[in-house]
């Protein structure tokens, strides 16, 4: 495929992966982060060239702490406190929303299908045609969440029952769910330095 | 696994030196459930157990492996893969939930390849398997018991002694219903048309999950005492439906298999005898001494080769990186074996084509235990010439 | 295998040459066969690649798929699949009249039984598709097809017949669809394995050598794929890593600029053919050998109800027929099994009444003999009066293993209609056993035999327990009494919009 990365874009790496994240609420892998920038904002994000940008970031925090806004920083295995697989958050986030324990995966998907369902219904109340890319990441979300769809609406999910089919899945999670983060949080803000909060334990 | 673990540090001490310095090659189910295509094979099955790299000796001793995967095969697999994966396993879980019932808090989720697991424990002294392998037994065993609500680990490790030789296999995932059985998931590129996938795929896959199965049922054991109906006999493969790439789930019983391979895997003892029967110059040591020059030459890997006895198939050709060689091996005894074993089953107790050609052609006389099928042969030999003859006679 | 093909395999070994299995040829080589690689894109069931095809050998036509992941494309290549091959069947059905088969039918020669199962499955990615309008009723489908401008007309039609083709040529004895390596593998037998028969340059170099070299040395030379790439429908991995990736991310790379696109698409097309016309002389060169043999008696009947099946299929496609259902019902492949047996059983009978060395097998399994007759009493007569019947005897020395008994019944090799029941089997000197067996029909009406019904002192014979007519199947009810046990008579199937819109990434 053709390399169309920023394609009209005058933000920087971290500037899209914050739009992307700012859309989902939670923390991501780079190519859903891709796939959601592609779908709202000017085109795909290469997932090589986020690849240092987590390093990159604690580094700049390491040489000045909260000289920035935000960062692009970790989200935490629940277990470990140690940044999660590949997934991407920002620091402005509640600690609690970069936790991730054995339902995080889950609840961070369901809350994402929310996100991505309201982002394009706001498009579609605009009077506007959201992108195929749009529809396809909505379809994504339909397709694995009970009730998210009906026989006539595979190709163009309602994003209002996506949204609603999301919100009854999270309610039966929410409560272990957000247990887990409760605890991890808590240890982590005991245990952690500032720095490591944001970007995990790691063990060297 | 305490004992046992012992001992096989014993023969697992001597394979290395077999290996020599080169870095071993870990076993995998699917090398395992190759093995047993063939588990008559001495050979394959010792320099699998030293964790020998086969490809690399086939190349030193001149018969260059001809296998190799597709570029776009393995970027397809990788991609179908990661469609399965991505979102937190969520289309595995939407197909939990239609075929196996899953309810919808069944939805928790542990990655045992985050690299957090490995790093965790190396501060330990162990290997990233080893961790890796601890971390899987350590939540099976909670799932199991009930204290952590997780209904897929991606990516575990599980162990498994094959002919007393510890190997660590890592299954795409196992799924558990609380309060149910595991099961073993296989995730799959080959298609599923019109709910059919092609027989020959679907065969080695569910060989290849039969093999995690075992594993799975011997890791439980260990952890939790016996309960062998903890594990599921079925299997499930997510594959593509039909054309496109959305993932669909087959089950399929895999009892039948995963019974045959464990009766296997309990006689492929005898590792150790293979290594005791080795020649004490022998060994298959790939590795160079530092200043580029090879440590064994050619010639020197070649001969400990041939004091291994190989069992060469023609579809050996199909799954094992030494074909070549053994094939050369075959030819220069002139074995039946070339031939296929349909016509070495048909020449019992005959070692070779020339004698075979020579007992049907009258020229020896067979051994009594010979002579019955050597009867039969010259019939057939006489009806074949007859057949042929008459037709000339009459053209 | 049996053990006459095992010392065939054995002499073709020591000769360096493979050995004829039959001394006719048992299936129907037109006189105008098309000829048809397939390529895939190794991974995907059905992503076509490219395809080499044509009925004269010295101008083969090609087609490529310059983006084959790219679903557009792939419709262009059954498009262009369609414009060879749906002119192709319709040159036969123009010689057809009333209710006479058409005087011939097209026959399709395809490397190996992989392309078989790749023409089974662009047949069921085609057939159910819609023409002329995006292949979807929703608006976001037709956004995505809008670039396809639907789908030319051919497709859906070419797909039936992909499908029609794959479906008869399981059937045991047809030749409308025929894989290289089963017909020269049914007719001799190499001197290496049945596994490495697959190959089919290995295969082909077995049988006919280049000038200079024995059959194992040819064969020996096809292990390397850069000189004898693979038959397909898969191409060879290291081809695939070295030249087929870069030619196609160059396509990729061009796309939008037509200067690039064309240079592009000609190095693609060089490079695919260069895999192709190896195996395009290789399967020509096994159509020649085979024409080369004396085809066996039965194959012009064989042959004349694949013209008939053509005739019925293309008045059914003609017609504006639905496409082949995605599954058939319980009764109709229950149907479809039973007429695969009794057309398997049929198609080996005739094998063997029609060639000496197939019967030979049979001989070898005691389910056969053939010896000389040593007396004849062609004029026996038995019963009384009105119901006195000529029920002549003859008695055969043989040196075959017999496994019979008096009483069992046996059938005349040359005349099949002939049946001879065992009436004493006596040892005689130089192991040797002497059959007396009476005979019935084939003799004509009269009470004398028809001359040359009764085999003489001095005739070589040959009698086979193997009857030509198999024993009927068991009947399947009609579609429309399948029992409910069989989940009643099926819907008559329509094909549905999911089945139109399937996608085909």
């Amino acid at each position: 495929m053709k390399p169309r990365t920023g394609r009209g874009s005058t933000l920087t790496v971290r500037e899209q992966v914050h739009q992307a994240l700012s859309v989902l609420g939670g923390p991501a892998a780079p190519k859903l982060i891709s796939a959601v920038h592609e779908a709202f904002f000017t085109g795909p994000v290469l997932p090589r060239r986020m690849a240092s940008l987590r390093r990159d970031e604690e580094r700049s925090f390491t040489a000045g702490p909260y000289q920035r806004p935000y960062y692009i920083c970790a989200a935490l295995t629940a277990e470990r406190l140690a940044p999660g697989r590949g997934l991407l958050a920002v620091s402005t986030w509640p600690l609690e929303r970069r936790i991730v324990g054995p339902l995080g995966p889950r609840t961070d998907f369901l809350t994402a299908a929310v996100h991505v369902a309201q982002q394009v219904k706001r498009i579609v109340s605009c009077g506007e045609e959201p992108s195929e890319p749009a529809w396809q990441l909505l379809r994504r979300y339909a397709s694995n969440i009970p009730g998210a769809t009906g026989p006539r609406d595979r190709e163009r999910p309602e994003p209002g029952r996506v949204r609603r089919a999301a919100l009854a899945e999270l309610a039966v999670h929410e409560a272990a769910d957000r247990a887990d983060r409760d605890r991890a949080a808590g240890r982590a803000r005991e245990q952690l330095t500032e720095s490591q909060r944001l970007f995990g334990m790691v063990v060297k | 696994m305490t004992t046992g673990q012992e001992q096989e540090s014993g023969s697992a001490g001597r394979l290395a030196a077999v290996r020599g310095a080169a870095a071993p090659q870990g076993f995998s189910a699917r090398k395992i459930a190759a093995l047993l295509d063939n588990p008559e094979c001495g050979r394959r099955k010792l320099l699998d157990a030293a964790g020998v790299d086969k490809r690399v000796l086939a190349d030193r001793v001149g018969y260059p492996s001809l296998f190799g995967q597709s570029p776009f095969a393995i970027a397809r697999a990788a991609a179908f893969a990661e469609i399965v994966r991505r979102d937190g396993f969520a289309e595995l879980i939407r197909l939990l939930r239609d075929t196996l019932n899953f309810s919808l808090a069944e939805a928790g989720v542990a990655d045992l390849a985050d690299p957090a697991i490995a790093a965790a424990a190396t501060a330990d002294g162990l290997s990233a398997q080893e961790a890796r392998h601890r971390e899987t037994v350590a939540l099976l065993r909670d799932a199991a018991l009930g204290t952590q609500p997780i209904a897929v680990f991606g990516s575990p490790v599980l162990a498994l002694s094959i002919g007393g030789v510890p190997a660590y296999l890592e299954p795409d995932a196992i799924v558990h219903r609380e309060g149910g059985r595991f099961t073993v998931v296989g995730i799959k590129a080959f298609p599923v048309i019109d709910g059919q996938a092609p027989a020959a795929s679907l065969t080695a896959a569910v060989k290849q999950q039969a093999v995690y199965q075992i594993a799975l049922r011997r890791n439980l054991a260990d952890a939790l005492g016996d309960d062998a109906d903890s594990v599921a006999d079925e299997v499930v493969l997510v594959c593509p439906e039909n054309y496109s790439n959305r993932p669909i789930a087959v089950i399929h019983n895999a009892k039948q298999q995963a019974d045959a391979i464990a009766l296997l895997l309990d006689r492929l003892g005898g590792v150790d005898r293979l290594v005791a029967d080795l020649p004490a110059a022998a060994d298959f040591d790939l590795s160079d001494d530092g200043a580029g020059a090879a440590r064994r030459s050619p010639g020197e890997l070649a001969t400990a080769l041939e004091s291994v006895g190989a069992r060469y198939l023609p579809t050996c050709r199909a799954n094992c990186d030494l074909a070549g060689f053994c094939r050369g091996e075959a030819e220069r005894a002139g074995s039946p074996a070339l031939l296929g074993p349909d016509v070495r089953d048909a020449l019992p107790g005959i070692m070779s084509i020339d004698d075979a050609l020579t007992l049907i052609n009258d020229e020896t006389d067979p051994s009594p235990d010979q002579a019955e099928a050597v009867a039969h042969l010259r019939r057939a030999a006489r009806l074949r010439r007859e057949s042929l003859s008459r037709t000339e006679g009459v053209a | 295998m049996s053990t006459l093909q095992a010392i065939a395999r054995l002499q073709a070994y020591e000769s360096g040459y493979a050995q004829p299995i039959t001394t006719v040829r048992h299936a129907h080589i037109a006189d105008r066969p098309m000829v048809f690689i397939p390529l895939q894109l190794a991974g995907q069931a059905a992503a076509p690649l490219a395809a080499m095809l044509g009925e004269n050998r010295r101008r083969p036509q090609m087609l490529i798929v310059e983006r084959p992941r790219i679903r557009r494309y792939r419709f262009k290549f059954a498009a262009d699949l369609a414009a060879v091959l749906l002119p192709y069947f319709e040159s036969f059905t123009e010689q057809s009249f009333g209710d006479e088969p058409p005087a011939d039918a097209p026959q399709i020669v395809v490397p190996n039984q992989g392309a078989i199962a790749f023409t089974a499955h662009l047949g069921r990615s085609t057939r159910f598709r819609r023409i002329g309008v995006p292949n979807s009723r929703s608006a976001a489908a037709d956004a995505r097809a809008a670039a396809i401008a639907g789908v030319a007309p051919g497709v859906p039609v070419v797909g039936q017949w992909l499908t029609w083709l794959a479906d008869r040529a399981r059937l045991p004895g047809s030749s409308v669809l025929l894989a290289a390596t089963d017909l020269l593998r049914a007719h001799w037998a190499t001197g290496q394995s049945g596994y490495e028969d697959g190959q089919l340059a290995a295969l082909h170099a077995w049988i006919d050598p280049p000038r200079g070299l024995t059959g194992a040395e040819a064969a020996h030379r096809t292990a390397d794929p850069i000189l004898f790439p693979p038959a397909g429908p898969g191409t060879d991995p290291g081809f695939d890593e070295r030249e087929l990736a870069p030619a196609l991310e160059a396509c990729e790379a061009a796309h939008g600029d037509p200067a690039a696109e064309q240079a592009a698409r000609k190095a693609l097309e060089d490079a695919l053919r260069s895999q192709l016309e190896p195996v395009w002389d290789q399967v020509w060169g096994a159509v020649a050998l085979l024409r080369g043999l004396e085809p066996a008696a039965h194959t012009v009947k064989r042959w004349e109800a694949d013209r008939r099946a053509f005739a019925e299929f293309d008045t059914r496609v003609r017609a504006g027929g639905l496409p082949q259902p995605r599954r058939d019902s319980a009764v109709s492949s229950g149907r479809r099994l039973g007429q695969y047996e009794r057309e398997l059983d049929r198609f080996e009978a005739q094998r063997a009444y029609d060639d000496p060395l197939v019967m030979a097998e049979y001989r070898l399994a005691g389910e056969a003999f053939a010896g000389v007759v040593e007396e004849a009493e062609p004029d026996r007569l038995i019963g009384e009066g009105r119901s006195r019947k000529l029920r002549p005897l003859i008695s055969v020395r043989t040196s075959d293993e017999l496994w019979a008994e008096p009483g069992d019944r046996f059938h005349n090799a040359a005349n099949p209609r002939q049946s001879a029941t065992v009436v004493r089997i006596e040892s005689v000197p130089g192991a040797a056993v002497l059959v007396t067996v009476e005979l019935t029909g084939g003799m004509g009406r009269g009470r004398k035999a028809a001359k040359g019904t009764v085999p003489q002192p001095g005739d070589a014979v040959c009698f086979t327990s193997l009857a030509l007519e198999g024993v009927p199947g068991a009947a399947f009810p009609e579609p429309h009494e399948t029992p409910w046990t069989h989940g009643g008579p099926p819907a008559g199937h329509a094909p549905t919009e999911a089945d139109a819109e399937e996608d085909w990434d």
